[in-house]
């Protein structure tokens, strides 16, 4: 069912390859891919949902969204139906699927919405977007990679001065279940009993500053199939969990300079990266560094720093909605812990090459 | 290749230098090649509705960027050349300092995560396609060169020129 929308969906980007595609007045689709070849030279594979270890991987990144939008008036209606890294072809996933009520600078949203917690949580699966080819793993991982809930939200938009904006937008969210295939060795299966939050983002001319409250009630059960010799599968259920997150970060643009950084705080870990690029014609080279920090709870018995990364990379604009990356990453782990890794490697270290297309329509 | 990290570690760290070396090269390259530096002309942001009051330039700079989308309290449509063309290129330089890749990746933001619908991109490239789109509705917005509108249009905001 899922396959025929998105096959349907597909054969409409033949209309037109230059923007998105006005199917009427108030219709619009519109649509991002990215692909990658990316190998690493370490056996346990790294990130989760991407899962890149020392074969070379082609399919460990590819991404494809087609979003369709319905605007009338103050009504606006849209879904967005995706190809995560994680999803097969015939398996995409509803990302997104509300509908919105917009009352001079209020909209109220219903449905299925995406989380916003980091500057690039709402649009983490548009590569093009933002310039590296992933964005940093150990922030955008803390919440093992969840992205969308189902609920209501406002978004407040207030303007400051003319000159200023700011967006507040509190959120709550319902019963929902999250599949993960961590690794060859563990699923996860996340059921959500309810979360709320809230979201402040501040813009300037050439900076925005995010803030994040997230609270959610969820059980988890990790199922392990041959995880430890001898014991072919055993499962652990965890019923009555709660995660409470704190983030904040900024980004900013200098001229042809832009930087950014963002922290997380929640009772599992504590995670941040910070990043740096600069802007030549078509081409922008960019470095980012990044930390997790693991904290005592019913599953970790380790705190302090479990990973560490390291990445530079070059992103060629090779026309004005097609990108080009090429990343060299460096991960290492620290006290026998997984850092970025899926699991917990042998080697701690790991050095990730990425090739990464990114297109938007 | 991969298989031995302790066996293959100098060389990958080889690798990782020499990778580092080429971004050095590209922006060294990048230093003193690249002019961005586009030809300057004046724009006139107009709409043909004569209740709009002129703009300022940072209310035109947070319109343009889909920061704001109400004009005295009324929702506003925005109108674009197509993604070729050297006026689009232009303007958004000299109003925003971005190319259009950079605006392209601006846009991908917002629309693909529901915050904000991109300017409407007219038919054919041509001022008399744009005034008649602008026409038709009171809450439509263009940009243009200045010279090339009529009289009876009401501009909000003129991009000036910027020093070379």
């Amino acid at each position: 069912m899922r396959l025929s929308i998105l096959l349907s969906l597909t054969s409409l980007m033949s209309f037109s390859s230059i923007a998105s595609i006005e199917i009427t007045d108030n219709l619009s689709l519109s649509g991002f891919a990215s692909t990658s070849i990316s190998r690493s030279n370490n056996d346990t594979a790294l990130i989760i949902n991407r899962g890149i270890a020392d074969d070379t991987c082609y399919d460990c990144d590819t991404t494809l969204g087609l979003q369709l939008d319905y605007y009338n008036e103050a009504f606006k209606a849209s879904a967005q139906l995706v190809k995560r890294p994680q999803d097969g072809w015939g398996d995409p996933e509803l990302e997104w699927a509300y509908v919105g009520y917009t009352v001079d600078n209020i909209e109220f949203r219903a449905g299925r919405l995406r989380l916003p917690l980091f500057l690039t949580s709402e649009y983490y699966y548009v590569s093009h977007a933002y310039t590296n080819a992933r964005p940093p793993e150990e922030l955008y991982n803390s919440i093992l990679g969840i992205t969308a809930y189902n609920g209501a939200n406002i978004v407040w938009n207030i303007e400051l001065f003319d000159e200023y904006q700011l967006s507040i937008t509190p959120f709550v969210g319902f019963s929902d279940s999250n599949h993960l295939d961590v690794s060859d060795t563990l699923e996860v299966d996340i059921e959500i009993d309810k979360l709320s939050g809230i979201n402040f983002l501040f813009t300037g001319d050439y900076y925005r500053w995010n803030f994040s409250y997230f609270n959610a009630d969820f059980g988890q059960n990790l199922q392990f199939t041959n995880a430890i010799p001898n014991v072919p599968y055993f499962e652990i259920d965890l019923p009555d969990e709660n995660v409470e997150l704190y983030s904040i970060g900024a980004e900013y643009e200098f001229g042809a300079m832009s930087i950014a950084s963002e922290f997380q705080f929640n009772n599992i870990r504590d995670s941040w990266y910070t990043s740096a690029s600069y802007k030549m014609g078509k081409f922008i080279p960019y470095v980012v560094y990044g930390e997790n920090h693991s904290k005592i709870t019913n599953v970790s018995t380790f705190k302090g720093l479990t990973g560490t990364s390291k990445l530079i990379g070059v992103r060629y604009n090779v026309k004005y909605n097609l990108s080009l990356n090429v990343e060299w990453q460096q991960f290492k782990t620290y006290g026998g812990q997984r850092g970025s890794f899926v699991g917990t490697p042998t080697q701690t270290d790991a050095n990730l090459g990425s090739i990464m297309l990114n297109y938007v329509f | 290749m991969f298989h031995n990290n302790k066996l293959y570690e100098p060389r990958l760290n080889a690798v990782f230098r020499v990778f580092t070396y080429c971004l050095l090269f590209i922006f060294f390259l990048g230093v003193i090649f690249v002019n961005e530096a586009s030809a300057a002309e004046e724009f006139a942001i107009f709409t043909t509705n004569s209740d709009f009051r002129p703009l300022s330039k940072n209310k035109v700079r947070m319109l343009y960027r889909g920061k704001v989308k109400l004009l005295q309290g009324k929702k506003v449509e925005l109108s674009d050349w197509s993604e070729d063309s050297e006026f689009r290129r232009n303007f958004y330089q000299q109003l925003l300092g971005k190319d259009t890749a950079q605006m392209n990746a601006y846009w991908a933001r917002l629309s693909f995560s529901g915050k904000a619908r991109p300017p409407k991109v007219i038919k054919k490239d041509s001022v008399n396609e744009l005034l008649e789109w602008v026409a038709k509705k009171k809450l439509r917005i263009g940009y243009a060169k200045l010279d090339t509108l009529p009289d009876t249009v009401n501009i909000l905001y003129v991009v000036k020129k910027e020093k070379q």
